[in-house]
């Protein structure tokens, strides 16, 4: 493909995206609220689009249809997993997060562990584990764009050109406007790779499978239809995965932003609907690929060799609406981190800033972490998939924490220090040496490993005063929620 | 937590469960789209209906 046509492309979707930004932009106020948060005013249409475009990432269209292609509906099971589990984790937590951030003002997800356990440590180790875990996995989907410019046009558009392109764009809507903006343009993203997804799925449809789609797979590729995976593998896949939303900050920190109960509904249906349509749409791709192109040497090239055999204008709507997964996900990775390492790490430091010098630092960050992330993707480095495959392994190690939080007046800040440190470090260990004991993934691992020191040290120990009434007020938050509404 | 809520608990337990026994106890066997891929096409469809359902009951003073 000509890289002009990439080119013009781009324009065309960044001015699109920047008119947004700009209209985000004019209604920004004052301070780290309205910049992180937009003043918690968000409703449950944007809310759902800006939860789906942040979760669904490039991995979708490049690393799901290659484990579909290579290891059948196995890996649609294991997206799905995911789906149904983040569903009912939602409709428990998000109420949760949301109260007690009208509450106390929480703006990430570590501040409300520090505050809950009393111990300004504790947000501090929840952010640097945070940051060593999600910039790699940042640098991941840099990767993916600058190899998937590269390829389709031959080398005409560098790696580290189509590598570049992303994160200027999602600097652009992240820093102008902050949550907002970001908010916005994922709405606008999410509809970008719902029309790319459906216009690729036509075109599969009509021009491959004039007899039909499923019975052809059927009979050309039954093997991808039977479940292949050993239960180790899908214990040690599927584990993090369902605590998937809880764990990653731009994430939870989506649920601080809404507006009132009725979006916090609307966003977790949305959510449901979107995720659904598009893991499917993904999972189609994965089976039509192995009978259009069977035998293809590296799976994850699937999705680029169902492109070269689309018309330009096809090709192009689908490498923006990937380019759009990568955006929505980056720019929202970058927002949340920056929050956390200003108002965590370096309120931390100078406990009397202004909001207004945090506000600074925190925008100051923003570039600092694209730059990181862009320079991490610049070494291509295989240690760089494990770290990001640790991504969301690493971050179990505060799952008993995050869940003690709302739901155990016992738990204790001695017992979150004393459980998440030598998880992360186990999990972290058995991944680079590929050690699975008992032939159990290192997320397995670290979850017992976190669970039990968790659990023991907090019998132990005293837990705060604040303990019991952020329980309380938090497991009563339809009632508290009321005398927020009057 | 509320008894609603415990049944979400109930609901999660059940779909792990299920999740987790399906795939090995039937779907390494079906080598069809009316086995793996259906079960898993149905299972979301069934949660998406179940917590629209729960949310509007549960939360149904909020949503006024």
């Amino acid at each position: 493909m000509n890289p002009l046509w990439i080119y013009l492309a781009i324009v065309i979707w960044f001015a699109v995206g920047s008119l947004i930004s700009w209209q985000a932009r004019k209604r920004l106020g004052k301070g780290v609220t309205e910049y992180f948060l937009a003043n918690r005013r968000i409703g449950g249409v944007i809310g759902a689009f800006t939860l789906s475009a942040t979760v669904y990432s490039a991995f979708m269209m490049i690393g799901l249809v290659g484990l579909v292609y290579a290891g059948g509906i196995a890996a649609f099971g294991f997206e799905i997993v995911f789906l149904v589990a983040s569903l009912i984790l939602l409709a428990l937590f998000v109420p949760r997060f949301w109260i007690a951030g009208k509450k106390y003002g929480y703006v990430t997800p570590s501040e409300l562990l520090g505050d809950r356990y009393k111990n300004r440590a504790i947000a501090v180790i929840a952010a640097i584990i945070f940051i060593i875990t999600l910039i790699p996995y940042t640098s991941v989907q840099l990767m993916g764009a600058g190899l998937l410019a590269e390829g389709l046009t031959g080398g005409g558009i560098p790696y580290w050109l189509g590598s570049l392109i992303l994160p200027i764009i999602a600097f652009v809507y992240a820093w102008w406007a902050g949550m907002r903006s970001v908010a916005w343009t994922d709405a606008l993203q999410g509809v970008i790779m719902l029309i790319g997804s459906l216009a690729l799925l036509a075109f599969v449809w009509i021009n491959f499978f004039p007899e039909g789609m499923f019975s052809t797979i059927a009979t050309s590729s039954p093997e991808k239809l039977k479940f292949t995976w050993g239960f180790n593998m899908w214990l040690g896949l599927c584990l993090p995965w369902i605590f998937f939303m809880l764990l990653i900050p731009q994430v939870s920190q989506r649920f601080f932003i809404l507006r009132d109960v009725r979006s916090i509904r609307g966003m977790i249906i949305g959510f449901g609907i979107f995720g659904l349509i598009y893991t499917v749409l993904v999972t189609i791709f994965g089976l039509a690929a192995a009978h259009i192109v069977p035998g293809l040497e590296k799976a994850d090239s699937a999705m680029a060799a169902l492109l070269s055999l689309a018309p330009v204008g096809l090709a192009l709507v689908v490498t923006i609406s990937i380019f759009a997964a990568s955006v929505s996900t980056i720019n929202s990775i970058v927002l949340s981190l920056s929050s956390i390492a200003g108002r965590d790490i370096y309120r931390a430091l100078a406990p009397r800033i202004s909001e207004d010098r945090e506000l600074f630092w925190g925008k100051l960050l923003i570039p600092i972490m694209f730059l990181i992330a862009w320079g991490f993707a610049q070494l291509k480095l295989g240690m760089i998939g494990i770290l990001s495959t640790m991504s969301s392994g690493g971050l179990m190690s505060i799952l008993p924490a995050l869940i003690g939080a709302f739901f155990w007046k016992r738990g204790t800040a001695t017992a979150v220090i004393s459980s998440s440190i030598p998880s992360v470090i186990v999990i972290g260990w058995f991944y680079v040496a590929g050690l699975k004991p008992l032939g159990l993934w290192p997320p397995v691992w670290g979850l017992i490993i976190s669970t039990v020191i968790y659990v023991v040290v907090s019998l132990l120990t005293k837990p705060p005063e604040k303990a019991a009434e952020f329980v309380d007020y938090t497991s009563n938050w339809q009632e508290n929620a009321k005398t927020l509404v009057d | 937590m509320k008894r609603s809520e415990l049944q979400l608990v109930l609901a999660f337990a059940v779909l792990i469960i299920l999740t987790f026994v399906m795939p090995f106890a039937v779907l390494k066997y079906t080598p069809t789209f009316s086995g793996g891929f259906t079960f898993f096409l149905l299972v979301p469809v069934a949660v998406i209906i179940y917590i629209i359902i729960y949310m509007t009951k549960s939360w149904k003073e909020l949503l006024k």
